[in-house]
C-alpha cells in the first residue's frame, strides 16, 4: 500500500516536473494500464481452482454481497453529491462534457 | 460505454484463457498486475502533478470531505444488512462483517476465515473482490447513473490504490484527491469495523 502510494507521489514530482510540455498520450497510457491491469486480475482469477470452483453457489452469495454494498455506497453518494462539489470550479463544465463519453 | 465493454471484455479473456490453461505459465507465476498498478499509479501521478489547478484546491474544505467516506460506510452496512434477509446461512452479524471489507479482500477475508471458518472465509473474500471489480467495471455507468462520486463510493477502502485510475479516468482529475482521502478513511475503519462486527 505505502509502495503505490510513493510510487504515486513520484508521478506527482515527474509531472509537476514536466509542466512545460504537453503530454498528448497520457490519458491513452492511463486506458491501456487500465486493459493491462484487468487482463492479469481475470488471469489470476480464471487461475485460481478454489475461486473458480466456487463461482456457483458461494460466487452467486458473494455477487449479492458486493453489490449490495456498492448499491448502498453509491445511493448515499447521489445525495451527497448535490451538496460537494470538487475544489476545482472553473473548469467544471467543460470538463463535465469531454469525460461523460470516453 | 464501449470503453466499460472493452474493460469487461479484456478482463473475461484474461479469465477465459488462464482457466483454459493458454497463457505461459510465467505470467501466473510472477505476480504482473501489481507491476501493472505500479505502472498505472504513476501514471496517475503524473497526470496530478502536471495538472495546474489540482494541486492545492483541496485546502479550504477537508472536514466537509469526511462526508463522503462515512457516507459510503453507513451505505454499504445498510444494504449489506438488507442483503442478508436474501441470502440463506448468512446471518445479520455475519454480513454485516463482510460489508465492512469496503473492498479491501485480503485483511477482512483474513479476519473473517480465523473467526467464522473458511466458507465465510471465502464469501468475504469473493465478495469484496467483486465489490472492487465492480467499482472498475461499471465505472462509467455508475457516473452516468449516481453522479461522479459514485465511483468512488463504490470502491470503497480501494480508492487510494486499485480503482483510483478508473476514477481519474472517469469522474475526473479533479475528484483525484477526494478519492485519495476517501480511500485512507475507509480504509483505516475497516479492522475495527470487521472486528466489530464479528464480536458482536
Amino acid at each position: 500500500m505505502l509502495v503505490v502510494v510513493g510510487i504515486m507521489l513520484v508521478g506527482v514530482l515527474l509531472g509537476y516536473l514536466m509542466r512545460g510540455f504537453e503530454l498528448k498520450h497520457l490519458s491513452s497510457l492511463i486506458t491501456l494500464a487500465i486493459i493491462l491491469l484487468l487482463f492479469l486480475l481475470g488471469a489470476a482469477v480464471g487461475g485460481n481452482a478454489t475461486i473458480m470452483n466456487s463461482l456457483g453457489t458461494i460466487g452467486a452469495k458473494a455477487l449479492v454481497m458486493g453489490s449490495a454494498g456498492v448499491l448502498g455506497s453509491v445511493c448515499v453518494a447521489k445525495a451527497i453529491g448535490k451538496w460537494i462539489k470538487p475544489p476545482v470550479e472553473h473548469n467544471a463544465t467543460q470538463g463535465e462534457k469531454q469525460q461523460h463519453e470516453p | 460505454m464501449r470503453m466499460s465493454l472493452l474493460i469487461v471484455f479484456v478482463f473475461v479473456l484474461g479469465l477465459m484463457l488462464s482457466y483454459a490453461d493458454c497463457l505461459p505459465t510465467f505470467v501466473l507465476q510472477n505476480d504482473y498486475s501489481q507491476y501493472a498498478l505500479y505502472l498505472l499509479m504513476l501514471l496517475v501521478g503524473i497526470s496530478i502533478g502536471h495538472s495546474k489547478q489540482l494541486m492545492g484546491a483541496m485546502r479550504r474544505q477537508s472536514l466537509k470531505l469526511l462526508v463522503i467516506p462515512m457516507g459510503t460506510i453507513i451505505g454499504t452496512l445498510c444494504f449489506s444488512g438488507i442483503a442478508t434477509v436474501f441470502l440463506t446461512g448468512i446471518s445479520l452479524t455475519e454480513g454485516l462483517a463482510i460489508g465492512s471489507g469496503m473492498g479491501y479482500y485480503s485483511l477482512s477475508s483474513i479476519m473473517i476465515t480465523k473467526v467464522k471458518g473458511a466458507e465465510l472465509g471465502t464469501i468475504a473474500l469473493a465478495s469484496n473482490v467483486s465489490r472492487e471489480l465492480i467499482a472498475l467495471l461499471m465505472a462509467p455507468l455508475l457516473v452516468r447513473y449516481f453522479g461522479r462520486l459514485a465511483p468512488i463510493a463504490a470502491g470503497g477502502a480501494t480508492t487510494m490504490d486499485t480503482t483510483l485510475p478508473v476514477i481519474t479516468r472517469f469522474s475526473g482529475q479533479e475528484y483525484v484527491f477526494i478519492a485519495i482521502f476517501h480511500g485512507m478513511v475507509t480504509d483505516f475503519s475497516v479492522p475495527f469495523l470487521v472486528g466489530f462486527f464479528l464480536s458482536i
